[in-house]
């Protein structure tokens, strides 16, 4: 067994490799994530030296066994992003060991949910760290808000907390948990009601739709119209592309950042313009004709006469 | 090189009225250029950029043509201020080569910029007649009173007219469109502008575009279609279009009238593109494949061939594909001839 000392020094030179590590896998689930459209706080960190060694006197161990060194905390909204984000992990890393605390619990039992991975980068992202970061492994913990303000505040009382707390504060503890089990549930419940709600999914694009649009005029558009054709195009997008949806506007404007002020500035005085340009929904359309022209001409010939969409089109430079 | 057209800005342009060319006169020059106000700039940008993506096809300067467009457009590129100079040179050019053949027009040269480049259009219009209306209120009655305008050169439906688009590359980057590119056998009058006028000829031999077509078509038939009525129905359909007298192949319109599903439209579409052919117009050649697009062949796991003619399929020769996969052919004719065959 190495002294303490020799593991302090180990994990001082360590250190920076790690973080490298847990930046890396934290980059790498930010981008799944996005793509995905899933909600999630990412954040990632390395243990305090102090919080080491106090691990290592409570159990001396050798370093590498000193369990999340690394760390990436995935939060979600969702209990059902959660399951995402373990797909997401599973394809994306080597995982060397996973617990889900939920499965851990009987059911007279209330208690933390979250899922733990321990990983390492697969061999083509670790081209992208130091060597020395290459082999180390770190732990990525995923669960919802709830869980985590409850892992955040057990850690908090049980870490602080000198001598074994009362009964009368651990049911109260209890029954903190307890009402964030039944937040979780409610919040996905809620989603799923108001999903299936009419006119919400069209909504939602269209907030995303706006707040782009707003980037590049400042020209006031026809909300109803606007609902009018989100309505009518949505289907050209699949269930997995929908709740995607911001994440692939965010990616088409910011490729064609140049090009769309181009346009805007162009026709911004031209009183001739096709009106779909000066409506946010000409963003969503425009990324329809890049990417199935046929699928949107069959989805518009539905909704609006065709001439509409042909004007937009050369504005745009794609011929129907 | 790969361009959005409608990119372009156009800074300065230039017109020259070229008339029928007659045994004396010449074309009437413009002295002054002008820059194009925002509504000119984009109604020019918004034809160019369609007729360009429709009917265009990539060029290049042909070494053994006259050289004036070619030297003229090269002198653009490096100094659009002789743009006057340059443009009336053009016209000159214009109307000494047409012959009476050439209906008359206006030849527009703009110089501008695409994706940051240099670039110049040469664009041939000509005159359209229409009737304006022009609303009147005379002692309290409102009524119309009707125009007659013989001076229109490009309207939004305007069909009849030709662009070319050069932009700054090594070597110089050329397209040129003509709406009578691959329509019907018209070759002559589309001829004119690309080669006589303009110096150019295509930047790719039509011969080897076709074969390379037929090759992306026949792969999304074989791999991409499973069911074997509609494989024998887009091959019939593939071997028409190859056969009709257009001079042109348009892949993007060939899969609106003849594929089924949009999502199979764009499967085509895709495997035209990917074998680095453009979507909208390929010039058309059979030297390569004539022999080859004659007949249907068809061949069976078991090894029987059958080989039709065309017109044949989906009417005489009835193909139907089954729940387990495989494929039925009925047929009922008069057997003249059983012989071995290696």
């Amino acid at each position: 067994m190495t002294s303490l000392s020799e593991s302090r020094d180990r994990y001082m030179r360590l250190r920076p490799f790690y973080a490298e590590l847990v930046a890396e896998v934290k980059a790498i689930l930010e981008s799944a994530t996005r793509s995905r459209g899933v909600r999630a706080e990412i954040t990632a960190r390395t243990k305090d030296v102090s919080q080491v060694l106090r691990k290592l006197i409570t159990k001396p161990r050798h370093l590498e066994e000193v369990p999340d060194l690394g760390g990436v905390r995935v939060c979600v909204l969702l209990p059902q992003d959660a399951d995402t984000i373990r797909a997401c992990v599973e394809r994306l890393f080597v995982i060397h060991k996973f617990e889900d605390k939920r499965v851990q619990l009987s059911t007279n039992e209330l208690g933390y949910y979250g899922q733990h991975f321990d990983v390492s980068l697969r061999e083509d992202d670790a081209r992208h760290i130091s060597e020395e970061g290459r082999n180390l492994r770190c732990e990525v913990q995923v669960h919802t808000r709830a869980h985590n303000l409850w892992a955040d505040f057990s850690h908090d009382i049980t870490y602080k907390s000198p001598t074994k707390l009362p009964d009368e504060i651990v049911r109260r503890v209890y029954r903190i948990v307890a009402l964030l089990d039944l937040v979780d549930t409610e919040v996905q419940g809620c989603r799923d009601a108001a999903v299936k709600t009419s006119g919400f999914e069209e909504g939602a694009m269209l907030v995303t739709l706006e707040r782009r649009y707003f980037e590049l005029t400042g020209k006031p558009h026809d909300s109803e119209l606007s609902f009018y054709i989100v309505s009518g195009l949505k289907g050209l997008y699949n269930e997995d592309e929908r709740r995607a949806f911001a994440a692939r506007i965010d990616d088409f404007v910011d490729s064609q950042r140049e090009r769309l002020l181009q346009r805007y500035a162009q026709y911004s005085d031209d009183d001739r313009v096709s009106p779909l340009l000066f409506q946010p929904e000409a963003l969503m359309i425009i990324d329809r004709l890049e990417a199935n022209i046929f699928a949107l001409k069959e989805a518009w010939a539905q909704i609006l006469p065709i001439e509409l969409l042909n004007d937009l089109a050369d504005i745009w430079g794609i011929a129907l | 090189m790969k361009l959005n057209f409608a990119d372009l800005v156009i800074h300065r342009l230039i017109a020259h009225e070229v008339p029928r060319t007659e045994s004396s006169g010449g074309p009437a020059l413009s002295d002054e250029d002008r820059a194009p106000d925002t509504k000119i700039e984009n109604f020019f940008r918004e034809r160019i950029t369609s007729s360009l993506n429709e009917s265009g096809i990539d060029v290049v300067f042909d070494p053994s043509a006259d050289m004036t467009v070619k030297d003229g457009i090269e002198e653009l590129l490096s100094e659009p201020k002789h743009l006057v100079v340059v443009s009336q040179t053009l016209a000159r050019r214009l109307y000494s080569v047409q012959n009476r053949q050439n209906t008359a027009g206006l030849l527009v040269i703009a110089v501008g910029t695409i994706q940051n480049r240099p670039a110049v259009c040469v664009l041939k219009l000509e005159h359209e007649e229409g009737i304006r209306v022009v609303e009147l209120s005379e002692k309290g009655v409102h009524t119309f009173n009707l125009e007659y305008l013989n001076t229109l050169v490009l309207t939004k439906r305007t069909r009849v007219f030709k662009v070319g688009l050069f932009v700054a590359a090594e070597p110089t980057y050329a397209r040129v469109s003509d709406e009578q590119f691959g329509r019907g056998s018209n070759r002559g009058v589309a001829d004119f502008y690309l080669r006589v006028f303009l110096g150019c000829r295509f930047a790719a031999a039509p011969e080897v575009q076709t074969d390379r077509f037929l090759r992306s078509a026949q792969e999304f038939i074989n791999e991409d279609v499973t069911d074997p009525e509609k494989r024998a129905r887009y091959e019939q359909a593939l071997l028409a279009e190859l056969n009709s007298k257009d001079d042109g192949i348009r892949p993007r319109q060939f899969a609106e009238k003849h594929i089924d599903t949009t999502d199979e439209r764009h499967q085509f579409v895709t495997r035209v593109e990917n074998a680095g052919l453009p979507a909208d117009l390929i010039p058309k050649s059979l030297a390569l494949i004539g022999n080859t697009i004659k007949r249907i062949q068809m061949s069976f796991a078991n090894g029987t061939t059958i080989t039709a003619h065309p017109d044949l399929v989906g009417n005489e020769i009835k193909i139907t594909g089954l729940d387990d996969g495989r494929t039925r052919v009925e047929m009922e004719d008069v057997l003249k001839q059983v012989k071995p065959r290696s």
